[in-house]
């Protein structure tokens, strides 16, 4: 994990919710990851696990009050973005980190037109470009994502969702960012909708030299999209390592469940092992492992030390005591 | 292939425009509201056409007349023709009262925006002072208003207007409150749009259609507070006519001459239910779900 060549490279980053009648809702914990450039790292996890919440925190938009980065630093080429005034994250986003919401049908705004809404992000971020100029681009943007040009000045009800998200794709890469947080992206589309907007995406982040931070619950997409993958539980990394090390070595019991839970196309008609339990509430998480509680494998240790991110082999690390243990016998993990 | 599109463009940007619009045209009673605005508004509007000679030429001989054809309304008690004067007062009434919600409207825009927007304590402390201001009667704080500042065209409409303020800021709020935890607000912050331009952009066209009933409906409220306090004595004084200084002036004529009381209060009534059924209708056109 070399610091200095990364583009992204979140340390230590912990974000909390405070409220009134909640307490303190620990969503992100002690977060270390980096991004290379060109790369596309996968974030997965289950619903609450905090990936969103990262993603936020990235773009500087953690909804405040309730939530607040409590302690970490995120560098973006080299500078901490924690560390900038409103003003020059303002001039950050949308122009050199960018992202593309879950939901496409809400992401926006139903009184203007997509026109309209592409050249907002041009506008903002060039603002010497003539009015022509910009409208030309947003023509050219577009088409780059493969809607006529000719209905630029339609309103986004008249597009279907899989067109509403390639104009939200649109938006997102119009000033040609370095960095793309795609908070998943596909989730609300179906499947062969899904094939077209992640193709159109890998696509367009080859030309455009884009990294990408893709957030999924999809093992699918990971496999197709990502070049790196992190298993996010409880606002924390469980498991990091290439796509390969984590398909065909995962070491985690919740990366193993996760696993254990997709139906296999191939293989014969079984019933799906789904992973028992809940995730633990983030306003109360276990004082050992936090995926203790759910594990088949937890002994004494787990349920009372908080593991350590510690190597595998190479560039994959797990967050597991047996797994680690196992590694030093020299035993194949899973 | 721009310019082929052009027409049909219009059409599409009208849409909502003319969905509107269809949707009020089904309203009978709507419709014959807006006439009799418009009427109402154009007479008033044409008052110098109408009566070159000005609403004050007194002919004491023709005093209390009852409506003929020279003077439909009849004169009052200065032998002054009552249409002409209802006409000339109807520019003091409806300028104030419009003016007086344009005000309220602005005030209400820009605390309810920063209030819901921001939330917090600056929303607290916004709607902490409405609600002090709700307290008060409107009538009640008008008159306070209007007696410490003098009476005058500007301090009326200032009086009206800062007692409908509250009622402006509540509207606004609410939706803004859902509208920016929206995903397209979200998406302009993280375009790095700065608030002021997402509550221009992207938050205020989407209240539009619940300020513009309110506008209509406030400006018939503010006829009748406009109306009242000048009454009261407090508004515009005499002898500019205005229709509620005429009520007053015409109240100690009523047993002799009821026409002097009875036109200028129906150009009131008039203008008052036809505003409100407009803006009922608004209402029902611009947002279907409430209907069904």
């Amino acid at each position: 994990m070399v610091q200095t060549e990364a583009l992204l490279s979140i340390r230590d980053l912990s974000i909390q919710y405070v409220t009134r009648d909640m307490g303190c809702c620990r969503a992100v914990n002690n977060l270390s990851l980096d991004l290379q450039k060109g790369e596309t790292l996968g974030l997965v996890g289950e619903t609450g696990a905090g990936k969103t919440t990262i993603a936020r925190g990235i773009m500087g938009i953690v909804p405040n009050p309730p939530g607040r980065i409590t302690q970490g630093s995120i560098f973006f080429k080299g500078e901490d973005l924690l560390r900038k005034k409103k003003k020059e994250m303002r001039k950050i986003r949308g122009d050199k980190i960018s992202m593309i919401f879950q939901d496409p049908m809400t992401a926006l705004n139903p009184v203007d037109t997509v026109g309209e809404q592409i050249e907002e992000v041009l506008k903002l971020h060039q603002p010497g470009a003539g009015k022509e100029e910009i409208r030309q681009k947003a023509v050219q943007m577009l088409e780059t994502v493969g809607i006529p040009g000719e209905r630029i000045d339609e309103y986004p009800h008249q597009f279907s969702g899989g067109m509403k998200q390639r104009i939200v794709i649109a938006i997102a890469l119009a000033c040609s960012p370095e960095l793309l947080i795609a908070d998943e992206p596909t989730t609300a589309l179906d499947v062969t909708i899904q094939a077209q907007i992640l193709e159109l995406m890998n696509k367009l982040k080859g030309e455009m030299n884009t990294s990408m931070l893709l957030i999924t619950h999809d093992l699918g997409v990971v496999a197709e999209m990502c070049n790196r993958v992190a298993i996010i539980y409880a606002g924390e990394v469980v498991e990091i390592g290439t796509a390969r090390d984590i398909f065909k070595n995962r070491s985690h019991p919740y990366t193993q469940g996760l696993f254990n839970s997709l139906p296999s196309v191939t293989g014969e008609k079984t019933k799906l092992k789904p992973i028992p339990g809940a995730m633990p509430d983030p306003s109360n998480l276990p004082a050992g492992c936090p995926f203790a509680p759910r594990c088949g494998y937890a002994c004494e240790k787990c349920m009372a030390e908080h593991p350590e991110l510690l190597p595998v082999e190479g560039e994959h690390y797990v967050r597991c005591w047996r797994a680690a243990e196992e590694e030093q016998h020299g035993i194949a993990a899973g | 292939m721009r310019s082929k599109n052009k027409a049909e463009r219009n059409l599409e940007k009208n849409s909502m425009l003319r969905e509107t619009f269809y949707r009020i045209c089904q309203n009978k009673l709507a419709i014959l509201c807006m006439v009799i605005f418009a009427i109402i508004v154009i007479l008033v509007c044409l008052a110098g056409v109408i009566a070159p000679q000005g609403y004050d030429e007194q002919n004491v001989s023709n005093a209390f007349k009852t409506p003929s054809l020279q003077h439909i309304f009849g004169t009052d008690n200065f032998g002054r023709d009552i249409f002409v004067r209802v006409l000339y007062g109807g520019r003091i009434t409806l300028l104030v009262s419009i003016a007086s919600t344009m005000v309220a409207t602005l005030l209400g825009l820009l605390f309810g925006c920063i209030a819901g927007y921001f939330g917090g304590a600056v929303d607290n402390v916004i709607m902490r002072v409405m609600d002090v201001f709700m307290a008060i009667p409107n009538m009640i704080l008008a008159i306070v208003i209007a007696t410490t500042l003098g009476s005058g065209m500007v301090t009326t409409v200032l009086a009206v207007a800062v007692g409908s303020v509250p009622g402006f800021v509540r509207i606004v709020r609410a939706p803004i409150l859902s509208i920016r935890t929206s995903e397209y607000v979200e998406s302009a912050r993280a375009i790095g749009a700065k608030p002021a331009f997402i509550i221009i952009h992207h938050i205020i066209p989407n209240i539009m259609a619940q300020v513009i009933v309110q506008v209509t409906l406030g400006i018939a409220n503010s006829i009748i507070s406009v109306a009242g306090l000048s009454f009261l004595g407090l508004g515009v004084q005499p002898p500019t006519p205005e229709w509620g200084t005429m009520l007053s002036q015409a109240r100690n004529y009523m047993m002799r001459s009821m026409y002097m009381v009875t036109c200028p209060g129906i150009a009131i009534v008039l203008s008052v239910i036809s505003l409100n059924v407009i803006g009922d209708a608004l209402r029902d056109a611009l947002d279907p779900r409430l209907k069904n």
